[in-house]
């Protein structure tokens, strides 16, 4: 037996084998379920954004919280709603039922107990939408629920919390300052301490904010304890505004931040109008049967979040098409014995030489170029009929993520048009003009 | 005797949850603040659930703990006192021993340790900003508990929550979430190709270094010849245009395994 006759034995006898796993390959491949092309890159590119209310114990900030997620948990007034995990929902929902039940007697018409400095835990929520049958997860929020005493506290007690809390506050993307709007009440009514009260929570608050670089936001909390303060409700917050503003350090620090962005003021309700008083001992206390109906607890979420992604959305854009562009690379690429085998027949044909030739990288300008520049890459490597699922897969991913990039469009239009409502109606609540430094 | 030592947890009219009554040991090491970080308030009031903690000094615990909401006859007053906001007050009250590995805590240990709790926080609802911790004497342990555990080594504190989606009851330390998987293994065809393509070598250095045609062919020359020897006339691939020549054709010697 000539060598010549031994080479090609050997060589046929490989294709074969080549081809046998090639084959055994494709079908295993074709059988498993595999996420739609496309999708992996979306996921990845969900944006988490920090969040802090920063505030001191019975300020309102789990009241805050639960009754935004009340607010939130449906599209009701808006496109989008949040989402999370079950134990957090119930958690949300029990804090809120409680707060807002009036119709029990004795100690079940109680406001939830203060949070605990042991009981520090994170939200993870995630901003969802719905269109054309999908749901949509647009961003994610991470929102850290602490004990207030833990921003006062100096000795041993709750230093690990607090270590917590400030790893949380220096990695925030945003802060919100919530200033008690019972402290702001006692304070007009001429209370005595009144004004300490009030001038220690901005002592606590306002070096903490001075030395943030991200955006940062004001909540008057309990607004509706506010409420006979003025029957016209901007004229109410002209009056805390010039309160706050009265104070040097809290003036500094909105023009300081006012360099970079818009700076607001928001009142919330956790609970509404008409729902809660003070009664002579200065005890906020439930109005037997009212009904709660939380009052712009949306807003703060709203005012931060849009100016967030403006921020990341360069970013945000280049990783996406990396990664889009990477999954269908993945995708799309034959394994190497395919590649071997496709190799041999495009390469022996001078226009699959032609072909490869002219094919460079596809550019990365828009998001069709992207789809484009992969449509052809994967024709490159495609052969056979595969060229055609191939093409048929890009097609609903581009598909996929066109849907993908609308419905977020329209949860940041939602979001923006929150405190644009909320400016309209209270023009005060925009403590400062905000342009670029 | 293995000893015991009551705590208490609680806030105030005014002031903010801080330890008010807390281990002799602790307070001596000023590592109270243990407590104040893994004691949670529970779901289920007046009951008593189990933890772990480990001072950052190394020093283990096993702590019996029960939530109190604070009412009229505890506070000695005519109502249920609330705080400035008008929220309820409460108690994370119970006692502390020597890491054991098991506790089932007895009402004579958790009435001690609620007596002692409530007479403290007595004392502070009557002067919160004047109240100074209390150091909480031992007393024999009437639960039934197993023996002591050997301390552990100095260790950080034993973090008792959050845990995603489980209960905080329990002080065993949290599971780590699991790694994220690691990349795939390369795929079982890689090394295939790689065997095909090591035979292929093997089979071009076979036909380069000369081949056992059988007994028609000439005798095959040594493998190991001096630069001089010719290139064997077997070698069945000439070298491509550009392509640096083969070991054959420099006269490199070839290893041995290319022997037929």
């Amino acid at each position: 037996m000539s060598v010549i006759t031994l080479v090609v034995a050997v060589a046929i006898l490989g294709a074969g084998v080549v081809a046998a796993l090639v084959r055994r390959r494709r079908r295993r491949r074709d059988g498993e379920p595999r996420a739609p092309l496309g999708q992996a890159s979306i996921e990845a590119n969900i944006p988490t954004f920090r969040i802090v209310a920063l505030g001191l114990q019975g300020s309102g900030k789990t009241l805050l919280l639960a009754s935004m997620f009340q607010e939130l948990k449906a599209p009701t007034r808006q496109s989008y709603y949040l989402s999370a995990p079950p134990a957090d929902v119930a958690r949300l929902t029990e804090w809120y039922s409680t707060m807002a039940d009036t119709s029990s007697s004795g100690s079940d018409r109680d406001w939830p107990y203060g949070t605990a400095v042991g009981d520090t835990r994170r939200f993870l929520f995630s901003v969802r939408t719905r269109s054309g049958g999908v749901v949509h997860e647009v961003l994610r929020l991470d929102y850290l629920e602490y004990a207030g005493e833990l921003l006062t506290g100096t000795d041993e007690d709750g230093a690990r919390g607090r270590e917590e809390l400030f790893a949380h506050m220096e990695s925030a993307h945003a802060l919100l300052g919530i200033l008690d709007g019972q402290r702001i009440r006692r304070h007009l009514d001429g209370h005595p301490g009144g004004w300490a009260e009030l001038d220690r929570t901005l002592n606590i608050l306002i070096p903490h904010m001075m030395n943030a670089t991200c955006p940062i936001h004001f909540v008057i909390t309990k607004w509706d304890l506010l409420d006979d303060l003025d029957e016209d409700e901007n004229a109410r917050l002209a009056i805390v505004r010039n309160m706050l503003m009265s104070n040097d350090h809290f003036r500094a620090l909105v023009g300081t931040h006012s360099r970079d962005r818009v700076v607001r003021l928001i009142p919330v309700s956790a609970v509404g109008p008409g729902f809660a008083r003070m009664d002579g001992q200065g005890h906020v206390v439930k109005v037997p049967h009212a009904q709660a109906r939380p009052v712009y607890v949306d807003v703060p979420l709203s005012a931060v979040v849009p100016d967030l992604f403006d921020q990341a959305e360069m970013r945000l854009q280049a990783e996406f098409k990396a990664a889009l562009d990477e999954e269908t690379r993945r995708r799309t690429r034959q394994s190497p014995l395919e590649s071997i085998a496709a190799a041999t027949a495009l390469a022996g044909q001078t226009a699959g030489r032609a072909l490869l030739a002219a094919l460079g990288q596809p550019a990365v300008a828009i998001m069709g170029d992207v789809f484009m520049g992969m449509y052809l890459d994967a024709r490159r490597s495609a052969t056979g009929s595969r060229a055609e699922a191939v093409g048929r897969e890009l097609g609903e991913a581009e598909e996929r993520v066109r849907r993908f990039m609308e419905a977020r469009k329209r949860v940041l239009r939602d979001m923006r048009s929150k405190p644009d409502m909320l400016e309209g109606r209270l023009p005060n609540s925009r403590l400062s003009q905000g342009w670029p430094a | 005797m293995t000893p015991g030592w009551p705590f208490l947890i609680a806030r105030g009219r005014r002031l903010g949850y801080r330890a008010l009554l807390a281990p002799e040991p602790m307070v001596a090491d000023r590592e109270y603040g243990v407590l104040t970080d893994a004691v949670r308030p529970q779901t289920a009031r007046d009951r008593a659930s189990v933890i772990e903690v480990t001072t950052p000094g190394g020093r283990a615990y096993t702590v019996a703990q029960v939530t109190h909401r604070v009412t009229a006859a505890d506070a000695g007053e005519p109502e249920d006192p609330l705080d400035e906001h008008g929220r309820p007050l409460q108690l994370l009250y119970g006692f502390a021993c020597p890491r054991t590995s098991s506790l089932e805590p007895a009402p004579e240990d958790l009435d001690a340790a609620r007596s002692a709790a409530l007479d403290a926080y007595r004392r502070f609802l009557a002067d919160e900003e004047g109240f100074t911790l209390i150091s909480g004497p031992a007393f024999p342990l009437r639960s039934p508990h197993s023996t002591p555990a050997a301390v552990p080594g100095p260790v950080g504190p034993v973090r008792v929550g959050p845990v995603p989606g489980g209960s905080v009851s329990s002080g065993r330390p949290a599971p780590e979430p699991a790694p994220p998987s690691p990349p795939r293994p390369i795929p079982r065809v890689f090394a295939l190709l790689a065997g095909a393509v090591a035979v292929l070598l093997t089979l071009a250095l076979v036909v380069r270094c000369g081949w056992d045609p059988g007994p028609e062919q000439p005798p095959r020359p040594e493998c190991t010849a001096a630069p001089a020897t010719p290139a064997t006339s077997a070698a069945p691939v000439a070298p491509a245009k550009g392509e640096p020549p083969g070991p054959s054709a420099s006269g490199t010697p070839c290893p041995s395994v290319t022997g037929g």
